[in-house]
């Protein structure tokens, strides 16, 4: 055998082959289960809603912090994508498996079966990244759809004339589980306790940081994903309040700003996280 | 020990009486009736025959469906704590404490045991000396390779000095030399320090190489029991023989004409006759057979020639 | 001169009775996180609110203007209601690998070949966590009240707020005690620590979402049932005397949390065993 005759796959192919590997693997993963949960949660939410719209002549008002008003189908929609979507999910998500695509396969020490493929070690993790981004749209993205026809008929709401928010916010969703997903690759690829590391900076770090007047909210991905929300955000915690009173000084960046950090912290941190695959030696037996 | 506890019986270390142990519809051990002698027993059997389950049952770890168990004296359903401060038990898989080295890990399975922490350590760095980890006592576990592994196994079932020690499997994963120390540890406990010892093993060699008594089991039930020398057969004779024509046929008609006989894989037959018979009776039914000899040698019975009866007999 | 015998020898000495082997297990686990840096850094935040608490006691004790700052049995239910996130953090932390860890390397057969029982094997692990659990509520709480009466010079408050001590004490019991079961079920089920932190985490953080938005709709907080933080923030302002902030009776979210505790007892039953039945 000649050893001209084999060239290693071109780092393309190589993502396409782990891509196709991980996927399959990840969909019928027990992580799945725990996602289908969270996914199926706002569905519930939403037949539940229907049920009592139909059953009786209900009417939700907003909640405490503010004055009640009455909401309507797109609104409740709005709030659900809000405060479920967005504030749990995406975070939650990108936390879960972003820190999993590496620290999986070294817990169960199979990262060697795949390191001495001939294939670059960074077409590995964009593979299983691409993956989980994959697998997690095709669970969260459809659950949406399905609130958004289940909530917006109700009390009148019109889906014809949502149906630009309802694009948008799933873009957001997706520009969302990109994004945190990218960030929690690293951490997963660089630290040797990422879940906690990523718990503590998606209900730690940005809660607190992202109603602090100056620079620090910069350094969330949550300050620049409210920016783009089309969405009023509801005032249901102090939280938000103090966020609400703060932002009257500090309005929210316009939205192509938002969109162009977001995309350069997805840029930044998965380069870092491929940097920190190709450079970090694993230890498997501990 | 606890002051509550009554003095054990002497006599057998363990006893099944009757011993069923089911895993849903599974069957693992059936109606198991046995004694384990004083010294170093063998528990031989191929994978799957329950020698394993026996052991945990030993333990306490599953609960019969029917029948008692009684170890060092002590009713293993009613005294399980009792039973389980004079077992040592060295599982087959490998298995550690994570995150310890190997003297905390020995010392802390000690302290587990009722050791007080101080003659813990001390029994810790004494055991880890005796089964050749002494060297190596201030290395994480986790990093041990597999032969050390097994070492620390027997280490931490040492640790607390038990009176009956069951070994699961002991030189699984370990290379010729390794093994052969395992065995000799095993053997020094057994015959110079006093220790009980279980070896379940599917590796003929190495039961015949440490113990006096062994208990052949297959499918969930004993199928044979006693002293290796007793079993082997006082006097017995055995041949290997290779012939010309339909051996399967001649191994019966061997069978026939009172001899034990088993195809040991490579077309060779092993043939075991009583003490009075000999190489002359063979080729005497060989010629009255029409077959032909083409190789016959002397041999003698070993334990394989037990087990292989034994098995041979439960699936006929 | 004797020559020591380095084979094999039997042991004479004492061995202690059996029933004690799940305190060998706490303090080995404690032992264990002590030794880790991060983890004492962890420690050091959880105790900051003490800090500043025992400030403003001090504060308001010496100075007739900081009158505002006053401490009230609501400062003391606001100092838990404020440590519940480093509880999540503790626990996750300290609990996620406590039996996952164990089964990942089959040492539960090594554990359960000794004269221990399950339940005490248990008792040792949950020892861990309840003993750090009560590090960062129990224990900061009790001491902001002995500093209270330290820096006021009298009893006065103490004693008018006698309650408090059982109230903090079955309190902080019911929070530690839910928090550690749950964390030792959900660590029994995985042979991972990381999965295992990842499914309590989800389990708290998924029921508050669902409840938050359920709020957000209906606009009452009758469904504060569906969220395990919700339930034992209820039960609190029961215990403390204070007004309950949901609309959930007290009681059921008091039997949620007792259920609790009783589910994670039965799951560990299940899963903590010598020997792995797969039917």
């Amino acid at each position: 055998m000649s050893a001209e005759a084999f060239s290693p796959p071109s780092f393309g192919r190589a993502v396409v082959r782990v891509f196709d590997l991980s996927l399959g693997e990840m969909l019928w993963s027990r992580r799945t289960l725990f996602m289908a949960v969270v996914a199926g949660g706002p569905v519930l939410i939403a037949v539940a809603l229907r049920l009592a719209a139909s059953s009786a002549a209900a009417r939700f008002t907003g909640s405490a912090g503010g004055p009640s008003f009455a909401l309507g189908g797109p609104d409740i929609f709005g709030l659900m994508i809000w405060a479920f979507y967005l504030r749990f999910t995406v975070p939650v998500l990108g936390v879960f498996y972003g820190t999993s695509l590496i620290a999986d396969e070294v817990e169960d020490k199979t990262i060697t079966y795949l390191f001495t493929r001939p294939i670059p070690r960074g077409a590995i993790l964009v593979g299983k990244y691409l993956a989980y981004l994959a697998c997690t749209s095709v669970v969260i993205l459809p659950s949406v759809v399905v609130v958004y026809f289940s909530v917006v008929p109700l009390f009148g709401g019109s889906v014809g004339a949502g149906f630009p928010s309802l694009v948008a916010d799933l873009g957001l969703i997706g520009l969302g589980l990109a994004v945190y997903g990218a960030a929690f690759a690293f951490v997963g690829a660089r630290l040797r306790r990422p879940l906690l590391s990523g718990l503590l900076f998606i209900f730690g770090w940005e809660p607190v940081v992202v109603v602090v007047p100056g620079y620090m909210k910069n350094l969330t991905v949550a300050y620049y994903l409210q920016g783009l929300v089309p969405h009023a955000a509801p005032q249901d915690e102090a939280m938000t309040l103090l966020r609400s009173a703060l932002r009257t000084f500090e309005p929210a960046p316009a939205a192509w700003i938002c969109v162009l950090a977001l995309v350069a912290i997805w840029v930044v941190t998965l380069g870092a996280a491929v940097r920190a695959v190709e450079r970090r030696e694993y230890v498997l037996e501990r | 020990m606890t002051a509550a506890d009554p003095a054990p019986d002497p006599g057998p270390v363990a006893r099944l009486d009757e011993v069923t142990v089911t895993y849903g519809r599974q069957a693992a051990l059936r109606g198991v009736t046995a004694e384990f002698a004083a010294g170093a027993v063998g528990l031989l059997g191929p994978n799957g025959a329950g020698k394993s389950t026996l052991l945990k049952a030993l333990l306490g770890f599953v609960r019969p469906d029917a029948g008692t168990l009684r170890a060092l004296g002590f009713d293993v359903a009613r005294q399980p704590l009792a039973v389980r401060a004079r077992i040592g038990y060295m599982p087959e898989s490998d298995a550690h404490i994570p995150g310890l080295n190997a003297v905390s890990f020995v010392a802390y399975c000690g302290q587990l045991a009722g050791l007080p922490r101080a003659p813990a350590v001390q029994r810790a760095h004494e055991v880890l000396q005796y089964v050749g980890l002494g060297e190596e006592r201030y290395r994480l576990v986790d990093t041990y390779s597999t032969g050390m592994k097994q070492r620390i196994k027997l280490a931490q079932a040492l640790v607390h000095d038990p009176d009956l020690l069951c070994l699961d499997e002991p030189t699984n994963g370990m290379d010729p030399r390794g093994r052969d120390e395992m065995l000799a540890l095993v053997r020094d406990l057994a015959y110079r320090k006093d220790v009980n010892v279980i070896v379940s093993s599917h590796l003929l060699p190495d039961v015949e190489a440490t113990c006096e008594h062994v208990l052949v089991m297959h499918q969930g039930s004993l199928v044979a029991a006693g002293p290796i020398a007793e079993l082997k057969g006082p006097g017995r004779r055995a041949f290997e023989l290779r012939i010309k024509g339909d051996a399967i046929r001649f191994a019966e008609e061997l069978r026939e004409a009172g001899a034990d006989c088993h195809d040991d894989g490579t077309g060779v037959l092993r043939v075991l006759v009583g003490e009075n018979r000999g190489a002359r009776d063979l080729f005497a039914l060989a010629a009255t057979r029409g077959v032909q000899v083409r190789h016959l040698r002397p041999s003698v019975p070993t334990l394989e020639d037990v087990f292989a009866q034994a098995i041979g007999e439960t699936d006929a | 001169m004797g020559i020591h015998d380095q084979s094999y020898r039997r042991y004479v000495g004492p061995r202690t009775e059996p029933g004690a082997a799940w305190s060998v297990i706490a303090w080995s686990g404690i032992r264990a996180l002590l030794a880790r840096r991060i983890f004492l850094v962890v420690l050091l935040f959880a105790w900051s609110q003490f800090v500043v608490r025992a400030v403003l006691l001090y504060l308001s004790a010496n100075f007739p203007s900081m009158e505002l700052i006053a401490p009230s049995v609501q400062t003391f239910r606001d100092f838990f209601d404020q440590q519940s996130f480093f509880v999540f953090v503790v626990t996750v932390y300290a609990g996620a690998g406590l039996i996952a860890n164990d089964r990942r390397a089959n040492a539960l057969q090594i554990y359960l070949a000794k004269p221990l029982t399950r339940a005490e094997y248990v008792a040792g692990k949950a020892g861990v966590l309840v003993a750090f659990l009560l590090l960062v509520t129990w224990v900061p709480a009790m001491l902001l009240l002995v500093l209270q009466a330290m820096f006021a010079g009298n009893l006065t408050f103490v004693r008018e707020n006698l309650f408090l001590l059982p109230a903090m004490t079955v309190f902080a019991m019911l929070e530690v005690l839910a928090a550690s079961f749950a964390m030792l079920a959900l660590s029994s089920l995985s042979t991972s620590a990381r999965f295992a932190g990842m499914l309590y985490a989800g389990a708290i953080l998924f029921t508050t979402a669902i409840f938050q938005t359920v709020r957000g709709v209906t606009g009452s907080s009758a469904a504060s049932w569906i969220s395990l933080s919700a339930n034992l923030a209820q039960v609190g302002d029961v215990i403390f005397g204070v007004a309950p902030r949901h609309d959930t009776p007290w009681g059921i979210s008091l039997l949620i949390v007792v259920g609790l505790i009783g589910a994670s007892l039965a799951v560990l039953g299940w899963r903590v065993r010598g020997v792995e039945v797969v039917t």
